[in-house]
């Protein structure tokens, strides 16, 4: 019995990863009271699944970021598909470099993720403008990468103590 | 992986690393292909998306009620600090309002008796369902909003919403317990509106900024700064004269300033707008009884 219900906690702390990325998309899309906050409201999708791509790209797969895009995409209304590319995309830098950042600290982290925001957002930017074949006004794109950055600590320190509490050790790959 | 070891682990590497590319191209592709068909098949994307936001609707309501608690106990220390301020202003506001209301009152007297001149039937009356904004981050490119309220309470594609003193949007999509409203600054945003002086045509065209522009004004209006925009009724969904917003800048590109504060979208209604109940407003048709919600 108590090894049914060791594997069945397992299983769920496993799902974390995923789990903690849908909260943030939620908590992303809620009409929080400040004024025109929710048009450069940030993609904290796109923090969490660079997060969990580097640390644990064992539980964060390709297609759980692909899915969360979809999800994000759905919600917000935009075009579908737009966000799951871009999601795709930051999962494939992020196992990629992962080597890079394991050892390194949160500074690099943080640096490495403005320049993927610096790309990201233009290039979603371009991506509408080019399916609307009209030029869309970049400030609220600008005010949107500098407002990711400014919160990304505090997405990443929560997402360590998550990480920390719940899934070192017990889950090692 | 540090786990496989040996022989497996060798054969396998390579496998799993071509397995892993293969992936990520047919995911790229995926999304891609989702795009595209966002643009060429809208009906069904919007099938799909009304189904997603009637799954999350319970979950974005419950969510939802703590920040609407504390957007509440931002908007009472709001009050508290500006109570002075906003005392003077409504004590002023009152002053010219009730001279509005003098007014009023003689053109509703007029206007009964017109109507009573011409045996028009009885004013129109529209209806509304209201509902709370559930959602509404939708990133730097979207301009929506989701409403906790959809084809069961009577919402239907196309119906306008109405914001405190005016025009939002209209439903874009809408499914059993949601439904997302296009806003009027919206890229995809087009409402046929007018000059409330003149009532020359134009068309409210969104390009996702604060602003949206005033564009195919018919040649003869005169815009000028501080005039006010209003619907047009053209296309049937809503009725004529709702409030949209007032002129603000013309040089080049005339541009229109909502009435309604669209960063700050609480509780809104939807227009039940019957086109059929028109016929009402034709004097040799026997009026159908209207029926009030």
């Amino acid at each position: 019995m108590s090894a049914l219900l060791r594997q069945t906690s397992r299983r769920i702390r496993a799902l974390l990863p995923i789990l903690s990325s849908i909260a943030l998309v939620i908590f992303g899309l809620l009409p929080i009271g400040l004024p025109h906050f929710s048009s450069v409201a940030p993609s904290f999708a796109l923090m969490a699944v660079f997060y969990w791509s580097i640390f644990r790209s064992d539980l964060m797969t390709m297609l759980g970021a692909f899915l969360i895009g979809l999800l994000l995409d759905l919600l917000s209304g935009g075009p579908l598909g737009l966000n799951a590319l871009m999601l795709v995309v930051v999962h494939e830098l992020g196992v990629s470099q992962r080597r890079v950042f394991l050892g390194s600290s949160f500074l690099v982290n943080w640096a490495a993720f403005a320049l993927l925001v610096g790309a990201v957002v233009p290039l979603s930017w371009g991506l509408i403008s080019l399916l609307h074949w009209r030029l869309l006004p970049t400030a609220p794109a600008l005010a949107q990468v500098i407002l990711a950055l400014t919160l990304y600590p505090a997405v990443y320190w929560l997402l360590s103590r998550l990480e920390r509490r719940w899934l070192r050790g017990s889950l090692a790959v | 992986m540090a786990r496989r070891s040996g022989r497996s682990a060798w054969v396998a590497a390579p496998f799993r690393a071509l397995l892993q590319r293969f992936a990520f191209l047919l995911l790229l592709a995926a999304s891609v292909g989702l795009i595209l068909l966002s643009r060429v098949d809208r009906p069904v994307v919007e099938r799909v998306r009304a189904v997603g936001a009637d799954i999350i609707e319970p979950v974005l309501s419950v969510v939802a009620q703590p920040v609407t608690a504390v957007n509440a106990v931002i908007g009472w220390a709001d009050d508290i600090f500006f109570v002075h301020d906003e005392n003077f202003r409504l004590r002023t506001e009152n002053a010219r309002l009730l001279q509005w209301q003098e007014v009023a009152r003689r053109l509703e007297q007029d206007n009964a008796a017109l109507r009573r001149l011409l045996s028009a039937g009885p004013d129109l009356s529209q209806t509304y369902v209201t509902g709370r904004v559930i959602a509404d981050g939708g990133g730097s490119f979207v301009r929506t909003a989701l409403l906790n309220v959809g084809t069961k309470d009577g919402v239907k594609k196309g119906q306008a919403v109405i914001g405190e003193g005016g025009y939002v949007g209209r439903v874009a999509e809408v499914g059993v317990r949601a439904a997302r409203i296009l806003l009027v600054t919206d890229l995809n945003s087009r409402l046929p509106v007018m000059l409330q002086e003149g009532g020359h045509r134009a068309v409210l065209t969104g390009d996702n900024s604060p602003l949206p522009r005033l564009e195919y004004l018919t040649g003869a209006a005169r815009p000028a700064t501080g005039m006010h925009i209003v619907t047009s009724g053209d296309g049937g969904q809503f009725p004529a004269g709702i409030p949209v917003g007032e002129i603000v800048s013309t040089d080049g590109v005339i541009r229109v300033r909502p009435v309604v504060d669209l960063g700050r979208l609480d509780f809104l209604r939807v227009m039940q707008f019957d086109e059929t109940r028109i016929d009402a407003e034709d004097p040799s048709a026997p009026a159908p009884p209207l029926k009030s919600r």
